[in-house]
């Protein structure tokens, strides 16, 4: 199945290998009995992702170095919301082509199609999320999280988990101040059923200064810098 | 900064006949956060990989069983086939 990582145990590996061609797979994913729990683990690890680690009410600042390593995570965050009966907001960049992006999720293993029929996911652009009249009101943005987290728990499911793409705030000209002022509007952990992870890509974080750094760091509970997943 | 709150994430189903090894995969998975699934039978291990909403990240399966040998689980696993047998 899409994503799922099969492991075998054997007491021996000699007539493994033409099965393990068939299957894709490598010695790397075959633990020769006995094994110690340590082997297990080993291959355990590269599949749990951070966002495992949070839950609603954090408030995650994370950096991304690549497209790629963002939407790994992005895919990562509405699978364990998916999961967990919690609804998914993606807010996405302008640039995102959509289709391609439902096409990437179902090979992922993401019901896509369903999780989209019945709002379980959200797909918006990060322009009309945040800045649909082209100014940033910091106090509408924060409304609006809290109206749609209020119609999550209405409808049922258990809390909002939001992977938000900050780009917007940069491509559209505004000084590096009004993103900041508006991530300090927020609490560094929520008092409602709510986890954003607010995705910075590197050439942004690279325009803020060392104060502004810090204080977007202090606004939020955890901090994930590029390829530390 | 405040600790994160545990949420099962990772979804590990294993196939393992052995009860005393099924003891210890799940004293050792729980220990590591994790909520594993266990099944003692090839059958067991396509009714839970095919049941409605099901969706494993990890399956760990041991060859050697006593319904069906271990590699065609996984094939039918690779290849998503709800058939049986």
């Amino acid at each position: 199945m899409p994503g799922q990582r099969i492991i075998i145990t054997s007491t021996f590996t000699d007539t493994l290998a033409k099965d393990l061609e068939l299957l894709g797979m490598s010695e790397k994913d075959v633990l020769v009995k006995p094994f110690r729990f340590a082997q297990l683990l080993s291959l355990i690890k590269p599949n749990t992702s951070r966002v495992g680690k949070i839950g609603l009410t954090d408030h995650v600042l994370a950096f991304y170095d690549s497209p790629e390593e963002e939407m790994l995570e992005a895919f990562a965050f509405i699978k364990s919301a998916a999961r967990n009966d919690e609804t998914a907001l993606f807010v996405i960049r302008k640039d995102v082509d959509v289709d391609d992006l439902k096409a990437k999720m179902a090979k992922d293993g993401i019901e896509v199609d369903r999780l989209l029929s019945t709002n379980a996911l959200i797909l918006v652009r990060n322009e009309d999320w945040y800045i649909p009249d082209r100014q940033v009101d910091k106090k509408r943005i924060i409304a609006q999280w809290y109206e749609l987290v209020d119609n999550c728990t209405g409808n049922g499911t258990k809390g909002l988990k939001a992977l938000c793409m900050i780009d917007c705030f940069f491509d559209n000209g505004f000084a590096e101040e009004e993103v900041v002022d508006y991530e300090l509007a927020l609490p560094a952990r929520f008092d409602i059923p709510f986890v954003p992870i607010c995705a910075y890509r590197k050439q942004d974080i690279d325009r803020l200064s060392e104060d502004q750094l810090k204080q977007l760091m202090l606004c939020h509970n955890h901090v994930w810098t590029a390829g530390d997943s | 900064m405040a600790a994160a709150t545990r949420t099962p994430y990772l979804q590990i189903l294993v196939m393992e006949k052995e009860r005393d090894i099924q003891t210890l995969y799940m004293k050792f998975l729980e220990s590591a956060g994790l909520e594993p699934v266990i099944v003692n039978s090839g059958k067991e291990c396509l009714d839970a990989l095919f049941a409605d909403g099901a969706s494993f990240d990890m399956v760990i399966i041991d060859t050697h069983l006593a319904d069906v040998d271990g590699i065609s689980v996984a094939k039918k696993s690779e290849k998503g086939c709800p058939a049986r047998g």
